[in-house]
């Protein structure tokens, strides 16, 4: 009788027989220095982790919180689900309600960078239960849907949303999706670049159907967020944002971005 | 017989659609079903026999003492419409308001609310072969009149997600449009309190007495939960928005839903603290954030929640005492502090 509506990750298939705990505690309780934390302490930078003694696979140098916001209908869970499980979910998803994430290992210039992907509900009125969590994501992709304008209209309102609740130095994304449905396109990809650019975001076009610039797209956060610099060796972490927060535009002009010799 | 034998066995009787509509997952485990089904069958038929004698001769259902212990023991799918129209007041209504519903239908157009139930016809039960778009009758067209008509009967509220999965089972158990609508009133308007509305106040405040109940009755879990700064939005709020549809098995559903229209929403209570006082020394391994997280998914899946006739008996038993009083205290000082945090 229970039901399943999207394709399991690996690390959710437990058997039903484990859920039950055992009497003897058969899960070995690692010690929390020979783990990795499994995700950022809040409003803190993208923590370091040390390689994972197995465990269900978590294995990763770096971890990041991605969150992924826009309004409800645009594809924000199937970009997810594309991601993490390389499959498009043609009518077999259903509205997200709240908040859930995701995890999924990336192997960044070598590194494996874990991105812990946060997947929000778009209506409106489940921002006051999301926006909690924006303070604590470390990149944020903001989705519209290249087939409805009302998407596209409402991105400033995200902007708004984006910029009292999270850090100032997160990492964002636009994102106009589901350009595989070129017949119904009511938003050009001029339309999204123009927007983009006014707000100094970086810009792609998806299909988390046909898997376009998905996977191109979280890779982009994660590089962006993360600059490695090996050395001896030893990999030390610091943080570029290639794009800082977008700043609203502004009535002053904007200085020149060389200085003038 | 090996296990793989009497699993493909099993799965030879047991239909891959359920009565209800639903495809049954790739997954689903048709030996253990099996096994728990042809205890509940027995179960069922007895209860059956019961409730045919006390419907005897009589249209309407009154509230009773002796109708909450049958309520609490299943109602049969054949009386359920019938018994959750009548101990909710769902059916008074509709016979005081006759042809509100129609006219609701009928009434100013909301293109924004049109569209935000629009938005979720093709992602409400995809694995339900009523609600596909090929089905003949379709149900979706159902849904979207039962929800457009609460967004216009209902304007403070509208149509917030999660309402699309309640008026969803509703029209599986009703197969009724009007009746449907006025059960979707019953719930939303005077069970629940304040869930769906923008502010979602509701909502928030009994995620907070869930917390409150949780630190009162298993502190330990409250406290690996504050360890790791874990809300308790994250891991229950679908819980509360769907009324465990689409978390829990259909049947448990139906039978949590049979006492939720007859005795409140401290079911909803009853339901989550059994979950968690059950699975307590599994959610205490959790050491980590998203470990907690993955716990209280895992929690809602297996043969604890597929056998709903125990798992029913449980709800009253395991979370102990809970008062009406209890829940109306906690829910005026967590309203209260919400408040204050604006």
């Amino acid at each position: 009788m229970s039901r399943k509506k999207t394709p399991r990750s690996k690390e959710a298939s437990t058997p039903a027989a484990s859920v039950l705990p055992a009497a003897n505690g058969s899960r070995p309780v690692r010690p929390r220095t020979a783990c990795p934390r499994s995700e950022a302490p809040p409003n803190g930078p993208p923590q370091p982790g040390r390689p994972s003694l197995g465990g269900r696979g978590d294995f990763y140098d770096v971890a990041f919180k991605v969150m992924l916001v826009g309004d409800s209908g645009v594809g924000k869970t199937c970009l997810l689900v594309r991601f993490k499980d390389g499959a498009f979910l043609a009518g077999t998803f259903i509205s997200t309600v709240g908040i859930d994430f995701r995890n999924k290992v990336l192997d960044v210039d070598g590194m494996k960078v874990k991105l812990q992907i946060w997947d929000t509900a778009g209506q409106e009125r489940f921002r006051s239960v999301t926006h909690a969590y924006y303070r604590d994501a470390h990149a944020l992709l903001l989705l519209y849907d290249v087939t409805n304008k009302a998407s596209f209209d409402n991105i400033q309102a995200w902007l708004t949303e984006i910029q009292e609740y999270a850090q100032h130095d997160v990492v964002l994304m636009l994102l106009g999706n589901k350009v595989d449905s070129a017949q119904e396109r009511v938003v050009k990809r001029e339309d999204g670049e123009k927007l983009a650019k006014e707000y100094g975001l970086p810009f792609m076009e998806t299909s988390a159907k046909m898997g376009l610039n998905v996977d191109l797209a979280f890779t982009a956060i994660a590089k962006s967020k993360m600059e490695v610099v090996s050395a001896g060796g030893k990999y030390e972490f610091s943080f570029l944002c290639l794009y800082s927060f977008p700043r609203l535009p502004r009535d002053e002009p904007v200085p020149p971005q060389t200085p003038m010799v | 017989m090996e296990s793989a034998e009497r699993g493909q066995a099993a799965r030879d009787r047991v239909p891959r659609i359920d009565p209800y509509g639903f495809e049954r997952p790739e997954d689903f485990d048709y030996a253990a079903y099996e096994e728990f089904f042809s205890t509940y069958l027995v179960i069922l038929t007895r209860r059956a026999i019961k409730w045919s004698k006390l419907l005897k001769g009589s249209n309407s259902i009154q509230k009773s003492m002796t109708v909450k212990r049958y309520i609490r023991k299943g109602i049969p799918l054949e009386h359920r419409a019938r018994v959750w129209m009548g101990v909710s007041g769902a059916q008074a209504r509709m016979e005081r308001n006759p042809g509100y519903y129609h006219r609701l239908l009928q009434g100013e157009r909301n293109d924004s609310l049109e569209e935000a139930i629009r938005t979720d016809m093709n992602r409400t039960f995809p694995d339900n072969v009523k609600f596909r778009k090929s089905a003949d009758p379709c149900l979706q067209k159902t849904l979207y009149n039962v929800l457009l008509a609460y967004g216009h009967h209902n304007r403070g509220v509208g149509y917030c997600q999660g309402m699309n999965f309640i008026a969803g089972y509703l029209i599986l158990i009703t197969k009724n449009e009007e009746e449907s609508f006025w059960l979707l009133d019953a719930l939303v308007g005077r069970i629940l309190p304040d869930y769906y509305s923008p502010e979602m106040l509701g909502l928030k405040t009994d995620q907070e007495v869930l917390g409150e109940l949780v630190r009162t009755k298993l502190p330990a879990v409250a406290a690996l939960m504050d360890g790791h700064g874990v809300l308790w939005t994250l891991v229950v709020s679908r819980w509360f928005i769907c009324l465990f549809v689409d978390i829990l098995p259909v049947e448990t559903v139906l039978r949590i839903w049979d006492c939720l229209f007859n005795e409140g929403s401290k079911i909803i209570f009853r339901v989550a603290l059994t979950l968690i006082k059950q699975h307590q020394a599994f959610i205490l391994e959790a050491t980590s954030f998203a470990d907690i997280c993955e716990k209280f998914k895992e929690i809602t899946k297996g043969s604890f929640v597929t056998e709903c006739h125990t798992f029913m008996q449980k709800i009253f038993s395991e979370p102990g005492s809970l008062s009406m009083t209890t829940i109306a205290r906690l829910r005026e000082s967590c309203r209260a502090k919400l408040l204050a945090q604006g």
